[in-house]
């Protein structure tokens, strides 16, 4: 029954009974709906502080996620902290407009700063008083000598690498020290390599010079005596020898030590090889047989300085040329491969000492009666400032030499 | 009384001159290269002298005095050296 049903069933029943009982029945009826309307309040109530207290329940359990949480960020970010701060290397977080979100002690160290006046700061003013960056703007590795913002001269390397979510990630070493210990091995290696050399030379030099002191007093003693037959004469022709060695020597070493520069220019190979055996043939205590053999063409443009790369093939053939003897043969073979020219020289002599395999290179090492061991030693040099390289070669028999000189442009 | 000397010496001037000073004082002279020369000459003519170079080709001064004394041990050697110093020549004949 609806609301204005009720009312009109209560209005017949009124208008059918006498005036008071009516009044109490209303009454009842008010009494009635006074009581079912408390009823429905008080379960509602019910209702409501069930709910509360099972929200208040929720509320106290997502607080205790969320604290545990907290401290489990806390605890890493302390983590990842004291790891980044233990860390030999710097390390150095930008984001992708390149603002310094982060970096760890080693870095400030390096930088010369404490992480509060960097991080917020942009990479491109992290600058050193003299204008060096302190953080590379490259993506490929760096280094370079800088001095820091606390004024220590340093030398830094770099690398870097993004993040997924477009940081950059920046590690910084510090060479100092290993770059110093390195330059000071350099040193002792340059000293030890020049004290070995000037006893190479003093040996070298002095060798003539006992030559030439002794024909000068035999040339003195003789002079005393009043001689002076044909005899004067070899002993002076022996004094001008010996002072032509020296000088070879002297010359020989200058080479050596020459500054380290070629002039570029185009050399023809093949012609220059023929020349050199040409001149060997006609002038050297010489093998059977000196040949050369060239391929038709592709070697008349070879980068180069003709007179230094004739230096070292004229030394390479001579030495061949001596170690092959009289009896001997000699090829001088010059190939193209995709990116050199290849110079093979071979003979059939007596072979390499094994003693002296490992220091054919080095200045005075020789197993020549006549040799200054200058020759290897210089043609090594020329080689390499052609950016090329020079090998000696296992070889069955005799001995061979193999020089590389680059193709492509003329080396400085 | 030295009548033959032998000379190992592979620098020419220097071998030259001392051959020179010995013949001029009446001493036959032999002249070696090199180690293994001044061997097969010495074991050939035992010569009363020897004058050799530390430092040669084809075995050193140390190796020509070994065999001239194990042939023949009062015969005098007399190691000559261009080398500055004794530890510089010592080092020469290691390398």
């Amino acid at each position: 029954m609806s609301p204005s049903e009720r009312d009109a069933v209560m209005a017949a029943q009124t208008e059918a009974m006498p005036p008071s009982a009516r009044e109490i029945a209303r009454l009842e009826e008010s009494f009635r709906l006074f009581t079912r309307t408390t009823q429905d309040l008080e379960s509602s109530y019910k209702r409501l502080t069930q709910r509360a207290a099972r929200i208040d329940t929720e509320l106290a359990g997502a607080n205790r996620r969320l604290h545990t949480q907290v401290e489990e960020l806390e605890r890493v970010t302390r983590n990842q902290r004291g790891t980044l701060d233990a860390l030999p290397v710097g390390v150095v977080v930008m984001d992708a407009s390149g603002t310094l979100i982060d970096v760890n002690r080693a870095a400030e160290h390096m930088i010369g700063r404490q992480r509060d006046e960097l991080v917020g700061r942009s990479r491109a003013v992290i600058v050193g008083p003299t204008g060096d960056a302190l953080l590379t703007d490259r993506d490929t590795p760096d280094e370079r000598e800088v001095v820091a913002l606390d004024g220590s001269k340093r030398r830094l390397a770099w690398s870097s690498a993004s993040l997924p979510d477009g940081h950059e990630v920046q590690v910084l070493t510090d060479r100092t020290v290993a770059t110093r210990l390195r330059e000071q091995v350099s040193r002792l290696d340059t000293l030890a390599a020049l004290g070995e050399m000037a006893a190479g030379v003093a040996h070298e030099i002095r060798n003539p010079l006992n030559g030439i002191e002794g024909f000068a007093a035999l040339l003195e003693r003789a002079v005393s005596k009043g001689v002076t037959d044909a005899g004067l004469t070899r002993y002076a022709d022996n004094i001008r020898r010996g002072v032509r060695e020296v000088n070879t020597i002297i010359s020989n070493l200058l080479t050596f030590a020459s500054p380290d520069s070629i002039r570029s220019g185009r050399v023809d190979l093949s012609a220059l090889l023929q020349g050199i055996i040409d001149e060997v043939r006609g002038s050297h205590a010489t093998a059977k047989t000196i040949r050369g053999h060239f391929p038709r063409e592709g070697c008349e443009d070879v980068p180069g300085d003709a007179i230094k790369l004739k230096i070292v093939f004229v030394n390479l053939i001579k030495n061949a040329v001596e170690a092959a003897g009289i009896e001997g043969h000699v090829d001088v073979l010059l190939e193209l491969s995709e990116r050199s020219f290849l110079v093979t020289v071979r003979d059939d002599g007596p072979g390499l000492a094994p003693t002296m395999r490992d220091k054919l290179f080095r200045p005075f090492s020789t197993d020549k009666p006549d040799g200054t061991g200058l020759g290897l030693a210089i043609a090594n040099k020329l080689v390499s400032l052609h950016g090329g390289g020079i090998e000696a070669l296992e070889a069955a028999q005799g001995c061979t030499f193999r020089v590389t000189l680059p193709r492509g442009e003329t080396p400085r | 009384m030295i009548r033959h000397a032998l000379i190992a010496d592979d620098d020419d001037l220097s071998r030259e001159y001392l051959a020179e000073a010995l013949r001029a004082s009446g001493i036959e002279v032999s002249e070696a290269v090199d180690g293994r020369d001044a061997q097969r000459l010495f074991d050939a003519d035992r010569h009363d002298l020897v004058f050799s170079d530390l430092r040669m080709p084809g075995g050193n001064g140390i190796e020509v005095l070994q065999a001239v004394k194990t042939a023949s041990p009062r015969t005098p050697v007399v190691l000559v050296t261009a080398y500055g110093s004794v530890e510089c020549a010592v080092q020469a004949m290691r390398d």
